[in-house]
């Protein structure tokens, strides 16, 4: 028995592509720009200091996840 | 003027929000999407499956808006939030795994990770003395891509690659985190 789809194969893999992609790419920019307008703050405040490692930690899943797409179509 | 500022500073102070509240409903309601995830990982329909995992991450995103428009964030919404999480993205977690959809050791990983960092948001808030939820920038980065692992492994779309890379950025995390909440001063602690 085949298994009943919403979408066409290749449809599907297109929207988990896009769905990650364009999420992590957006991502990638997005806290790449906070940790950038962060960089006058002081460092030795406990919030900025979490700020900063937050959207450093962001822009690693950003870079995972555009990468984990070009991976999931042969690119890489 | 002052005295206006004051009168609505008190009334925020005074102001007690219901756990009955509208977001806390819309958190509440993604435990609805756990059986029929179940159903559809269990009968190998992968795409029903990762529709529910989707439906599951937006209402993540919906009951934050909701608590805005309905004026109604709380401690204990905040939370009953983080909790949620862990329940709805452990439950799949595990259960793709059993299924062989992702693989066992990154995902036991994963869970025993979680668990560490539950047990030190407890200590965290005994430390506070009140119900408190610790912000964490990179937490919540992290429980995103969390939610995405269920998806990776629902679609099939390089399980290996990101489940292994998941689990050093996650134990970064919680050693840092683990830091700022055993370590660090508590802002506002009860005496």
């Amino acid at each position: 028995m085949t298994e009943p789809t919403l979408v066409s194969d290749e449809v599907f893999r297109w929207i988990l592509t896009l769905m990650t992609g364009v999420v992590a790419a957006t991502w990638l920019v997005y806290d790449a720009l906070k940790l950038y307008w962060l960089r006058n703050e002081d460092g030795s405040n406990p919030t900025i200091h979490d700020k900063r490692f937050g959207y450093a930690c962001g822009m690693v899943i950003g870079i995972i996840g555009v990468v984990g797409c070009f991976r999931f179509h042969g690119v890489i | 003027m002052a005295s206006v500022v004051t009168a609505k500073a008190s009334e925020a102070v005074a102001r007690v929000v219901s756990r009955w509240n509208p977001a806390n409903a819309v958190t509440a309601s993604r435990f609805l999407l756990l059986p029929p995830f179940a159903w559809s990982v269990h009968q190998g329909y992968h795409q029903y499956a990762t529709l529910f995992i989707i439906i599951c991450a937006l209402l993540d995103k919906v009951d934050g808006f909701v608590a805005k428009i309905f004026n109604c964030r709380s401690a204990f919404g905040e939370m009953f939030d983080a909790i949620t999480d862990g329940i709805c993205y452990g439950f799949c977690l595990i259960f793709v795994a059993a299924y062989g959809w992702a693989p066992v050791v990154p995902v036991v990983l994963v869970i025993l990770l979680g668990l560490v960092n539950s047990g030190l948001r407890g200590i965290y808030a005994k430390r506070a003395g009140r119900t408190v939820n610790y912000k964490s920038y990179a937490m919540e980065r992290i429980v995103a891509y969390t939610g995405y692992l269920v998806g990776f492994a629902t679609g099939g779309m390089e399980v290996t690659f990101f489940y292994w890379l998941f689990v050093p950025l996650m134990a970064v995390i919680v050693l840092h985190d683990a830091k700022r909440m055993l370590v660090d001063a508590v802002p506002g602690a009860l005496r």
